[in-house]
């Protein structure tokens, strides 16, 4: 994007809006060619989120009364709440900074940058803070995992040394038939692994960290874009100066932001208990 | 390099072209040239194809007795898996579009570049760091879950290096991600003025929905496998049975992407040839609108039919039904394009050029193949068939039959085009029809092995099939001899082939009328096109074009390609 | 995927103009209105709904709307696809769309009978 126009029949330009690279025609054709590829892009994320929702909404399908119950017992809607109020005001900041780009108000941009860079740290921070009680409930999918609320909290003796593989292949199945919840499926009884409550909750639980760790990981990539981008609006670098590369930035942002708005109703608010709605 | 020798009608040959214009390594490993980059992705996938070549004769070989006695089962396992995983993710989806469709898209549309030409060397990078990751995994000793990966095999009891194999699979599907997505956004928005959607040659359709499978699709699939990673490295499992999780959700998800996979490599085989029927025919292709909508139709409707890969493994009776129902439609535009294919090659100028023998025997075995596909989508038959070397044979009949003959008429085709270089014509006919048929030698038997009841995947098997895996084995030494010629014949073109002139062939797209090999910038002005796509029955003053002659004469007429003449040139010319 | 002919502006400079942007204002809106949807939200997840409206897996309709009509102002306002070509909304649209198509794989759970290990 920082490359001379075609052709050398348009003059040379200082101001980066207007230059546009070799295989284009004109800058509106480069403009449009971004703005589309990085929409490419997204569709891509959603199928990738996608797949993810789907396996969630298989298990929940199946299981509506359990998930309801591991998401109340463990998962705390006032963090999620705060995350999720961060992350809309940082689309917000996000907006602002896009627009600033575009009427090249380089200061008010460089701000909400930083704003936005600032909600994505405070994010993360929830975030450790969720991922480190459940760590301390153990609630890490694996060998560590020990669902203990309620009913059924059989917690196994896991052999740390023993690879995983043995112990699900030693798993005896029982003759008696265990039904779950008067659905018309039926779960034979597995020894040794505490009973089914258990290891459906070791499935919700895999897929909660699998979801807001995937979506984690998509928020450091952001944080670790605008570090470069404000890296480089301090050496004045034309990349930024042009507003485009914000713009693309600004979609994938609000694109993390929107599959947090599905995953925070999906995982936090199946079933909720107001008397639990503290921090 | 040869010396440029002068002939009588060339032009341009003095001014650099994309190939010599610089020789030194640097600029061709950070190229973004997208000629370069499809030549860097030419040798790549021949190398793969090499190794994923000698895995199918280690295959074959094993499969000559009833016994595994070349092989233990556990070394079979490894070396189909990774026939499949080479073969599949290194070779077949990014063959063609990542060759052809890299080198010809930009030339077809009449643009300089791709839109995003430094996402394209990346896409050839996290190619290349896939294979080099499937190749560790292979040294390693290689993976026996077979290319499909099943949970909870592959997620817990599999003692292959699972991980390794899994995130080459991943890197490979960003790779074609990225291509998919330049291809995508090249054609919508970077045609030559005048080139409207309907004029557009028919490989530009079939890789405008090839990509749309590549983009939509390959998604789904990187994350399945990074969930496997995670049940197999992090104990985070959905698949696993002892909790209480589903091993058919795996087969869900795996399927979804894997067969659009299919269509992904496919489609781009149909487009081209769609190009050299009409080039050889001398005639614009039949229903040319159906052909162009046809691809999009199975881009679409190849998303729905995921589940008949599945309907002996206890999926609802009723979704697989609808899957079955949706099988057979799904076959209709293919079944359209065989159709206005022949009757496209009805009353034309037919000539036998090595790359339309290609395409003639991609209509025949693709024809087989796709009718074989139907039995397979009958629920019933399929309980019989399910896993055993129909499957195989259907498969092959498709994939190799179909996407690599329509591969190597391509590149046939192109060859002169891509390398300025003529090749042996002698040569690559006797190789046509070498491999037309050592592939039915090598493939029919499966057909009958697979309905008489041997199963996929295994090294030992009843000595009253051995009949059939013998002509197997014989046939598949014919088909690697009919591989090994172009490999020969081709290379020697490089240093030795005669000159190859700007249109060999006679052809009619716009990238016939650069020079061959391009310029690196491919058009020295933007094109504006007037006319409509397969003009080859109409000139300026009403003569027929003439037959296609390999000689260093350039038959095509000059289009012009002003502005200034635009006006001259009202569209339909 | 224009039908009409265009003829590039071959050699003439592209006068560039000022790029239209989205008034601050447009953006409050869309933000209160997100807040006002969070809290719905979290409310009615407390709520019922079933009791309210006879409609089996009224709550998740209820869920499933809101969440859509935040990812849609999102998408309109913040992501500027109102003001966007017809390309764009294309692929906007069948993002959502596709992944749509995954939802077929429910189908098969919501229909299985006999025995099944889930």
């Amino acid at each position: 994007m920082s490359v001379p126009a075609v052709h050398g029949e348009h003059p040379h330009s200082d101001d980066p809006h207007l230059l546009f690279a070799h295989h284009f025609i004109e800058r509106k054709q480069q403009d449009e060619t971004y703005l589309v590829g990085m929409w490419a892009f997204l569709v891509t994320e959603i199928m990738f989120f996608g797949a993810l929702f789907i396996a969630y909404m298989v298990y929940r399908s199946v299981w509506p009364g359990e998930f309801g119950d591991f998401s109340r017992a463990h998962l705390s809607t006032f963090l999620g709440l705060i995350n999720t109020f961060i992350l809309l005001f940082s689309s917000l900041t996000m907006a602002m900074c896009v627009q600033s780009a575009q009427r090249k108000l380089y200061g008010r941009m460089q701000m909400f940058m930083v704003a936005t860079f600032l909600c994505a740290c405070g994010f993360l921070v929830v975030k450790t803070i969720e991922y480190s009680r459940k760590y301390n409930e153990n609630l890490i999918p694996g060998p560590l995992f020990q669902y203990s609320e309620g009913h059924g909290a059989a917690s196994t003796e896991e052999a740390s040394a023993a690879p995983e593989k043995s112990e699900h292949s030693g798993a005896e199945v029982a003759s008696a038939e265990s039904h779950s919840e008067g659905r018309k499926f039926s779960l034979p009884a597995v020894k040794g692994r505490g009973d089914k409550h258990h290891r459906h909750a070791e499935i919700f639980f895999s897929l909660y960290f699998i979801m807001t760790g995937v979506h984690g990981i998509h928020v450091v990539i952001g944080m670790i874009i605008m570090v470069i981008i404000l890296v480089m609006y301090c050496r004045e670098s034309p990349l930024v100066m042009d507003f485009m590369p914000i713009e693309m930035f600004g979609l994938y942002w609000h694109f993390v932001d929107i599959v947090w708005i599905f995953l925070y109703p999906a995982l936090y608010l199946i079933k909720p208990d107001l008397g639990k709605f503290h921090f | 390099m040869s010396e440029v020798q002068p002939i009588e009608g060339q032009n341009k040959q003095e001014e650099p072209n994309y190939l010599n214009w610089s020789y030194t390594i640097k600029s061709w490993l950070l190229t973004v040239d997208h000629k370069r980059i499809a030549m860097l992705y030419l040798v790549s996938i021949t190398l793969f194809f090499i190794v994923g070549g000698v895995a199918a004769m280690a295959i074959r070989a094993e499969l000559v007795t009833p016994k595994a006695d070349l092989f233990s089962p556990d070394t079979y396992n490894r070396i189909f898996s990774a026939h499949g995983i080479v073969m599949i993710f290194f070779f077949l989806i990014p063959s063609i579009p990542a060759t052809l469709g890299n080198f010809l898209i930009p030339l077809m549309i009449g643009a300089k570049d791709l839109a995003f030409p430094r996402l394209n060397l990346l896409s050839w990078y996290v190619y290349i760091a896939a294979g080099t990751l499937a190749v560790t995994a292979l040294v390693l000793g290689g993976v026996d879950t077979g290319w499909t990966f099943y949970t909870p095999y592959s997620s817990t009891y599999s003692n292959g290096n699972v991980v390794i194999a899994l995130f080459a699979a991943f890197l490979a599907g960003f790779s074609s991600i990225f291509t998919g997505l330049n291809f995508l956004v090249t054609i919508h928005k970077m045609r030559a003025p005048g080139l409207t959607w309907f004029r557009l040659p028919l490989f530009v359709w079939a890789t405008y929905a090839t990509s749309v499978i590549m983009l939509l699709g390959t998604p789904v699939i990187a994350i399945t496998l990074m969930l496997v990673v995670a049940e197999r490295t992090l104990h985070f499992g959905i698949f696993n049975p002892a909790n209480g999780g589903d091993p058919i959700l795996f087969q869900h998800l795996f399927w979804f992407y894997s067969h659009p996979a299919v269509y992904i490599m496919i489609l781009p085989g149909f487009g081209v040839i769609s190009e050299i029927i009409a080039c050889f025919s001398r005639k614009r292709i039949f229903g040319y609108s159906f052909v162009a909508m046809s691809s999009l139709a199975i881009a679409l409707l190849g998303f729905f039919v995921w589940g008949h890969h599945m309907f002996t493994t206890g999926q609802s009776m009723y979704q697989g039904m609808v899957f079955s129902i949706l099988s057979f439609v799904v076959a209709v535009p293919s079944a359209i394009k065989i159709f206005n294919w022949a009757a496209t090659l009805f009353k034309g100028r037919v000539t036998f050029h090595s790359p339309m023998l290609y395409a003639m025997g991609f209509m025949g075995l693709f024809t087989i193949g796709g009718l074989t596909g139907l039995f397979l989508s009958d629920m019933a038959v399929d309980i019989h068939l399910q896993d055993t070397y129909f499957v195989v044979a259907h498969f092959h009949y498709v994939m190799v039959g179909g996407a690599i003959m329509a591969f190597l008429g391509g590149v046939h085709f192109w060859w002169p085009k891509m390398t300025g270089k003529m090749y042996h014509e002698p040569a690559a006919k006797i190789a046509a029809i070498l491999t037309f048929i050592g592939f039915n030698a090598t493939f029919f038997p499966q057909f009958v092995v697979g309905y008489l009841g041997m199963p996929r995947r295994y090294a030992v098997y009843p000595e009253e099939f051995q009949f059939w895996h013998v002509c197997s084995t014989m046939g598949a030494t014919l088909l690697a001899v009919g591989y090994l010629l172009p490999g020969i014949y081709l290379t020697y073109s490089l240093f030795k082939g005669e000159k190859a002139p700007d249109n060999p062939w006679g052809g009619v797209g716009l990238e016939w009328h650069t020079t061959s090999p391009p310029s690196p910038h491919n058009f020295d002005e933007v094109p504006i096109v007037t006319w409509e796509a397969y003009e080859y029955d109409v000139d300026d003053d009403g003569s027929i074009y003439d037959s296609p002659v390999i000689t260093g004469e350039s038959n095509s007429k000059e289009r012009e390609f002003t502005a200034a003449s635009a006006a001259e040139h009202p569209a339909g010319d | 995927m224009s039908e009409h002919t265009e003829i590039a502006v071959h050699g003439e400079y592209q006068e560039h103009h000022e790029h239209h942007y989205t008034p601050t204002s447009h953006f409050l809106v869309v933000f209160a209105f997100l807040i006002v949807m969070l809290i719905a939200t979290v409310a009615a997840a407390f709520v019922d709904l079933q009791k309210i409206i006879p409609i089996p897996g009224m709550n998740i309709i209820v869920m499933l709307a809101i969440a859509i009509s935040k990812a849609t102002a999102v998408v309109l306002v913040f992501m500027e696809v109102r003001k966007g070509t017809r390309l764009i909304w294309l692929w906007a649209g069948a993002g959502f769309f596709w992944f749509l198509m995954m939802l077929g794989i429910l189908f098969d759970y919501f229909t299985r009978t006999g025995v099944t290990p889930v």
